[in-house]
């Protein structure tokens, strides 16, 4: 007997959504709608971690289902030369990434769907739609597989339609439910019990309401919804869906004041599952996922590591610089992680400290680069994480150790100094002080610097060992001609203020020879004018300037909203206003949470969007 | 349509022998544009440069040049090439190129590094658990571009019958490398099997596409236009990977004969994954393909006396023993024989525009590294086809003036480096690129350093093959 899914719903559907599940309201009509945002791969794994109640890491989840290769084979794969391909993680799914707007990743303007993310989608659906089979919160009935035949059908519809209401993030509309109703009686009729219910949530997790963070359109106020309002408030905070208690309280009606907004937001603060998410913005603000790409010269930096600047001509040095690199760079990603988190939300939680604080992590790899100056930190733990890497052609999972350092306060100031961030903006031998410039600028100062010159890069210093003079005279020297010099004699003080760091962030007081010259002066849009002697009292100045936190919030505020707003936008100023009095990140995101933006639809707030 | 006598007559399919049942092979109607195809093909451990090259007399080492292939005899043809004696006019065999920026990315193991730079032109990433590029390759920025949005984008296949198998050369735009099928039968399976079988899993995928489409139109009235528009460019993909599913399912094509579901020979086993790619073309199932090569056995090209392994045994010491060197030289001109036949095979097949399959396909025979040694020094590609892009039946040389040092053994050059590469390959990809119609003017990186620090630029197609 196949059982009428509304019938079943009414009966038992979840708490969360009892009351507007039963009363589900029809298809409305005509009304305008916010600019419909995908999940990000990262919101979209955190998101199928969560609405299957699974942890966020793949080794905790169980082997891939059996039935998942029935419904959605993996093709076969030749094994690579020296290793088989590795097999497909439990979680997350490797989505290819987005191509993002302004560095970000969640932005309306950066979201350009392709063939591929639509197969990856696809796929990914089909394989945690096998994982219903195995959560342990996806059906609603102890022991469902043991149940009589009519039992299991009913438990496994009423999961399903609990589950699509958590995936759409609201509750379902009548036409919605009999859709997915009539979707898993075909699939009942066509399949085994088990693939249905896989095959259905698949369906689901394709579906626009999942993907997409959708309105549900009840009316065409300028106000988000509580349903859309609680979704774009865990997304901002937690990379994720709404949990329980969020969604009560959409429910209960508790969002439409600011109050009510600020009560959540302090609570989604104080959960874990706002540290990644608050590391993750500052990723994507520093662009500092980028150091696993970094390939300093061995010609330049082997010796520091104990090794010849040169390669023997014998295969058993070919994977020693390699091999010393690989931890080297997944030691200075981490690192930036755990600064960011610690900063925010174990010391003072002030963009200050996140600018000009001398707490570092460091590994066996970097202590390098760090030298005797970084001192031993007792008071707080080591972390170890475990780390996947290429060597020798073979992914392999170590762990790696980075102890808690102090370093010394007149050679390290904040994110700026951190070892990625400086080797990010470098050469494979000499320091870049031109991308590290235009870091400054664009990333942390709001300016838009446009395009290089069409060839530009012929002029550029020789990026080689053995050259005459220093790095920033080479550099001064290639843009002093009058074209450049619009641009770089702000680039060039920018960049030059971190001339104490070579190639992979280790302090030097020589360059070439000659003492390091990192003095300058900055003058930044609304006549700030910032002068600094070295990259500490740089990184000092940057912290206090008005443009600099208005730059950060603004960024902030983007992200919230998913949409790329002109600085000018109206509601805008309240939030920087508050940023500037008190530059606590913690308020900055609450000021966010419960502004008029962010409560209400970016179309409506009659500034907009400006790409 | 062509018929199975006529396919016969024209000289059959390389290891079908009776042809293909089912009476006839269909090539389905063609879009009115004409349809380019390309496969990708390559080997592990490079060339033995000195038994590769050829030099005709009067030939400068110092100035490039080139020759008429078809003016030469087939004694002059150096031994690797000599197999591809019979396809004179349709070939360029291109000497003075290197893998120069493999040379100086600075992660992994040298194969790794030089088969994503080959194929991607880019570097490598090393970051994670699986090597992975950073650009995608070459086979998937043109099968973005040719391919049919209801068809398979790319086929990628892999003759991986010793210890060692094919090297994954083609990756995705978010750096993966794609699987490749490794035996004729699955390969079979993928292309052809929804055709025979109504495929259950196909209806599975299918059914949760259709789901996820209708969804999207019982909403789509309430988004304004520019909203719809968004959701319209995801879900018409999503569409469109649902017809492609159903486009292979309904596909009207005669399939070849499935293979053998083992084979105890490489040669069969690459001449079965010809046929496939044959067919596939035939039927415009996929227009792009990659063919990874792994290792040979060592008694399929005469080596077994010396080493049982190509890598350990035989392929690095090209340059201290003449015997090895001589083996892979063998193992070169095997690879070339196998390329002949994939030749031989596109061209006995009419294309549904006129002419052959091969008339209209460009094969690039390359490899991973330079030599077996794991020099990148001496990268010694092969353009097969492509006539309407390039001015085939050509050797063509460059001298080494790339201001890069490449490594090389000792006994090749006093401290193991030369000053100068080889003109770096990204040329030859952006080439290939153009001939298959992307208007592009670099692949993978736009320019590199040298190790003294000079610029050196990787924009712009190799001079002096355009037809």
């Amino acid at each position: 007997m196949k059982l009428d899914l509304r019938t079943i719903l009414v009966l038992c559907c979840a708490a969360g959504f009892a009351q507007s599940a039963a009363a589900a309201s029809p298809e409305p009509a005509g009304t305008h709608q916010t600019a419909p945002l995908a999940l990000t791969p990262t919101e979209y794994n955190n998101t199928v971690a969560d609405l299957l109640g699974f942890p966020r890491d793949g080794d905790l989840w169980p082997r891939r289902p059996a039935i998942a290769d029935r419904i959605s084979p993996r093709r076969a794969a030749s094994k690579g030369v020296f290793s088989p391909p590795p097999p497909p993680d439990p979680w997350p799914w490797p989505f290819p990434a987005e191509p993002g707007a302004d560095g970000f990743e969640g932005i309306v303007q950066g979201q350009s769907p392709s063939s591929y993310q639509v197969e990856e989608l696809h796929l990914a659906g089909m394989h945690f739609g096998s994982y219903a089979l195995l959560s342990p919160t996806f059906f609603n009935c102890p022991g469902w597989s043991d149940l009589p035949s009519a039992e299991r059908e009913a438990c496994a519809a009423t999961s399903i339609l609990r589950f699509a209401e958590r995936a759409y993030r609201r509750p379902l509309r009548t036409a919605e439910s009999e859709r997915i109703e009539a979707f898993w009686q075909a699939r009942l009729a066509a399949e085994p019990i088990d693939e249905a219910v896989a095959l259905t949530v698949a369906g689901i997790l394709q579906a626009p309401a999942f993907h997409f963070k959708l309105a549900p359109g009840a009316h065409d106020a300028d106000e988000l919804d509580p349903w859309q309002l609680a979704t774009r408030l865990s997304y901002f905070l937690w990379d994720s869906m709404p949990d329980e208690e969020l969604f009560r309280a959409a429910g209960a009606g508790e969002l439409e004041t600011a109050e009510g907004v600020e009560r959540q937001a302090r609570r989604l603060l104080d959960d874990p599952k706002a540290r990644p998410a608050v590391v993750h913005f500052h990723h994507q603000w520093l662009g500092t996922e980028q150091v696993l790409l970094i390939a300093p010269a061995r010609r330049a930096f082997g010796p520091r590591f104990g090794i010849s600047t040169e390669l023997a001509n014998t295969r058993d040095d070919d994977p020693k610089w390699p091999a010393i690199m690989g931890p080297i760079r997944h030691s200075m990603k981490l690192e930036t992680e755990l600064f960011v988190e610690e900063a925010i939300f174990d010391r003072e939680g002030t963009f200050t400290e996140l600018m000009t604080g001398n707490h570092g992590y460091m590994s066996r790899g970097t202590a390098p680069i760090y030298g005797a100056t970084a001192k031993a930190d007792e008071g707080r733990s080591p972390v170890t994480r475990q780390i996947e890497y290429v060597t020798a052609s073979v992914g392999r999972k170590k762990p790696l150790t980075l102890d808690p350092v102090v370093l010394d306060p007149a050679q390290r100031a904040g994110v700026l100094t951190l070892p990625s961030v400086l080797a990010i903006g470098a050469y494979a031998v000499q320091p870049g002080p031109i991308p590290r410039g235009v870091r400054i600028l664009e990333r942390i100062a709001c300016m838009e610097m446009g395009d290089p010159i069409e060839g530009v890069e012929s002029a550029l210093p020789p990026d080689a060992l053995g050259v005459e003079s220093t790095n920033r005279e080479r550099t001064a020297a290639a843009t002093k001609p009058g074209e450049c010099n619009s641009c770089h004699r702000r680039i060039n003080p920018a960049g030059f203020a971190f001339e104490h760091y070579d190639a992979m962030g280790a302090w030097r007081a020589e360059d070439n020879g000659q003492p390091v010259d990192a003095s300058g002066s900055l003058r930044l849009p609304g006549a700030e004018e910032l002068t600094f002697a070295n990259g500490v009292e740089f990184a000092h100045e940057l912290a206090a300037s008005r443009r600099v936190r208005d730059c950060y919030a603004l960024h902030w505020t983007r992200y919230a909203l998913g949409s790329h707003l002109d600085r000018s936008a109206s509601g805008l100023e309240p939030i920087q206003e508050r940023f500037r009095e008190n530059d606590s990140v913690r308020e900055l995101l609450v000021n966010i949470a419960t502004s008029d933006l962010f409560r209400q639809r970016v179309g409506a707030t009659g500034s907009g969007a400006d790409g | 349509m062509i018929s199975r006598r006529h396919l016969l007559q024209l000289g059959g399919l390389t290891a079908l022998g009776a042809g293909w049942p089912g009476g006839a092979l269909r090539a389905l109607a063609q879009s009115p544009e004409q349809v380019r195809r390309l496969i990708l093909i390559s080997h592990c451990h490079g060339w033995p440069y000195a038994t590769w090259k050829m030099r005709p007399e009067g030939v400068s080492e110092s100035e490039p040049w080139s020759v008429d292939l078809e003016q030469l005899p087939e004694t002059a043809f150096s031994w690797p090439l000599a197999p591809l004696y019979e396809h004179r006019r349709r070939i360029l065999a291109l000497d003075g190129l290197s893998l120069a920026t493999a040379e100086l990315d600075g992660g992994g193991n040298r194969h790794d590094r030089g088969w994503v730079h080959a194929w991607t032109g880019d570097n490598a990433d090393f970051a994670g658990r699986d090597t992975r590029s950073i650009s995608p390759s070459l086979d998937q920025l043109v099968a973005a571009h040719v391919a049919r949005a209801d068809r398979m984008p790319s086929l990628e296949v892999s003759v991986d019958a010793a210890l060692e198998a094919g090297r994954p050369i083609s990756y995705n735009s978010g750096g993966v490398r794609l699987p490749a099928e490794n035996t004729p039968l699955r390969a079979w399976n993928r292309v052809f099997g929804p055709a025979s079988s109504g495929d259950a899993v196909g209806a599975y995928r299918r059914s949760t596409l259709d789901f996820a489409y209708q969804e999207y139109q019982a909403v789509a009235a309430r988004f304004d236009a520019n909203d719809r528009a968004r959701l319209e460019s995801h879900f018409g993909l999503v569409d469109r990977l649902g017809h492609r599913l159903e486009g292979l399912a309904t596909l009207s094509c005669d399939a070849p004969p499935q293979p053998a579901a083992s084979f105890d020979r490489y040669d069969l086993q690459f001449d079965a994954f010809a046929d496939i790619i044959a067919a596939a073309f035939s039927c415009d199932i996929t227009r792009v393909v990659s063919f990874s090569l792994g290792e040979m056995p060592t008694a399929e090209f005469g080596a077994d006396h010396i080493s049982d392994k190509v890598h350990k045994g035989i392929a690095h010491y090209i340059h201290e023993d003449v015997r090895k060197h001589d083996a892979m030289t063998n193992y070169a001109a095997y690879h070339g024989q196998q390329v002949a036949r994939l030749v031989s095979t596109l061209e006995s097949i009419p294309d549904a525009g006129g002419g052959s399959l091969m008339d209209n396909t460009l094969i690039v025979w390359g490899s991973e590294l330079g030599d077996g040694w794991h020099g990148y020094r001496n990268y010694c590609p092969v353009l097969i086809g492509g006539s309407w892009a390039f001015d085939t039946g050509r050797y063509v040389y460059w001298p080494h003036e790339t201001p890069a040092q490449m490594r090389v053994p000792n006994q090749v050059a006093p401290g193991g480096l030369t000053q100068f590469a080889g003109v770096p390959h990204q040329h030859l990809l952006v080439s290939i690129a153009q001939a298959m119609g992307l208007d592009v003017n670099h692949v993978g990186l736009h320019h590199a350093y040298g190790q003294r620090g000079d610029l050196i630029s990787l924009v712009g197609p190799l001079p002096g093959l355009r037809a």
